[in-house]
């Protein structure tokens, strides 16, 4: 399975900082820092979850490995449930 | 034909029938045989071109007394909107006061050819700023200080973006003052022209403040949107002034947006292009004269 981003979502960047529109339910969020880097990747291709976790873990170096995967687990679902972004098979990539 | 050229009897005249008022891009019909309703508008509104009664009427509104005992005891005045009666009636000491309500409301409820944002907008020549704020930020205060330093009056509380064209559409109307702003004004402006106030309303005490002949006179000159500054009065600040990002001032004009959602993605691609257009800031002050002075920096560095 591969993430990308919702095709129900149009993207602001100003700076680095994400705003996020969700063309189904009108919402607008704002994306914190971690949310920008998932996105950052995967606008460049969708990516496997793993591979999302994979390099920015290796990014990282303020917070213990676990506590980190956690945050981005907790992100991940996050981006997921609220629809900005989306898994599907490689072929419907 | 402006306001002004009518006499107290001729406007109350025309009020009974239904006074046609243009107000920026929009055009009223109120109808009301109260005379603070025509006092109000004698002193507030002189500037403001009275249009032929069989034009087209964006809005028809009607501020009466109700009939009954409330016409006499502890009077009261309703507001009609197309013959329906949105609000509980008020006092009828407020009456002008809910005239401008209403007529916010009539604006913002249905005027969705315009995005429209709970924001003060002022202009300097063709660059206008954009002024979100909290309710007790000191928004109206500043944008009435502003107004009375040279910069021209588009709205108090409504500001109106063209979707089409991204530039921003005045009104100049009167700024709504609440509670201490009102003594203030009158020690920052002696000679301004300040409506009677109206005590013990929902937002307190407020009284309206004459927008500048100049402001009127432009009104329909639109300005392209060039700053945002989030404005906060604070009690003994010293005055702050910082940059505040792209993003946070989205955020910030979208949480003020009157019908941000009505307009979906266009509402979003909207904003966007507004912030893109602009610098944006946040100010903390306590001194209407230190605010005014940053001001006359961004106008001077534009």
């Amino acid at each position: 399975m591969l993430v990308s981003l919702s095709p129900e979502v149009a993207l602001q960047v100003w700076a680095g900082e994400y705003i996020a529109y969700d063309r189904a339910s009108g919402d607008t969020r704002l994306l914190d820092q971690l949310a920008a880097s998932i996105i950052e990747l995967i606008l460049i291709r969708p990516r496997s979850l793993d591979e999302v976790q994979s390099i920015l873990l290796q990014q990282q170096t303020d917070l213990p490995t676990e506590e980190w995967r956690v945050e981005l687990e907790n992100c991940l679902a996050n981006l997921l449930s609220l629809g900005v972004i989306h898994a599907h098979s490689k072929s419907s990539a | 034909m402006n306001i002004s050229h009518l006499s107290t009897l001729e406007l109350r005249a025309c009020l009974q029938e239904g006074l046609q008022l243009k107000l920026g891009p929009f055009s009223a019909r109120i109808t009301s045989d109260q005379a603070g309703i025509a006092q109000g508008i004698a002193l507030l509104y002189p500037d403001f071109p009275v249009e032929n009664v069989n034009d087209f009427a964006d809005f028809h509104v009607r501020l009466t007394t109700p009939l009954g005992l409330r016409r006499w005891m502890r009077p009261q005045i309703n507001f009609y909107f197309d013959g329906q009666r949105p609000f509980k009636p008020l006092p009828l000491d407020q009456a002008f006061a809910m005239m401008e309500w209403g007529l916010n409301w009539c604006i913002t409820g249905y005027m969705h050819q315009y995005l429209i944002l709970h924001a003060a907008v002022l202009a300097r020549g063709e660059n206008a700023v954009i002024l979100p704020g909290a309710p007790g930020a000191g928004k109206s205060t500043l944008t009435a200080a502003l107004s009375l330093r040279g910069w021209r009056l588009l709205s108090d509380e409504l500001t109106l973006i063209d979707p089409q064209t991204g530039l921003i559409h005045g009104l100049a109307r009167p700024i709504s003052l609440k509670n201490q702003s009102i003594a203030v004004m009158h020690a920052f402006a002696p000679e301004a022209v300040i409506g009677p106030i109206a005590h013990d309303t929902a937002k307190g005490s407020v009284a309206h403040l004459k927008p500048t002949n100049f402001s009127v006179t432009q009104v329909a000159v639109p300005a392209k949107p060039a700053w945002v500054v989030f404005p906060r009065w604070k009690k003994d600040a010293s005055i702050q002034f910082n940059p505040l990002s792209k993003s946070l001032a989205f955020m910030g004009l979208a949480e003020q947006g009157f019908n941000y959602s009505v307009h979906g993605e266009a509402g979003f691609n909207i904003l966007t292009k507004t912030i893109d257009a602009c610098d944006c800031y946040d100010l903390t002050y306590s001194q209407l004269d230190e605010a005014i002075d940053v001001f006359s920096r961004l106008e001077l560095a534009c």
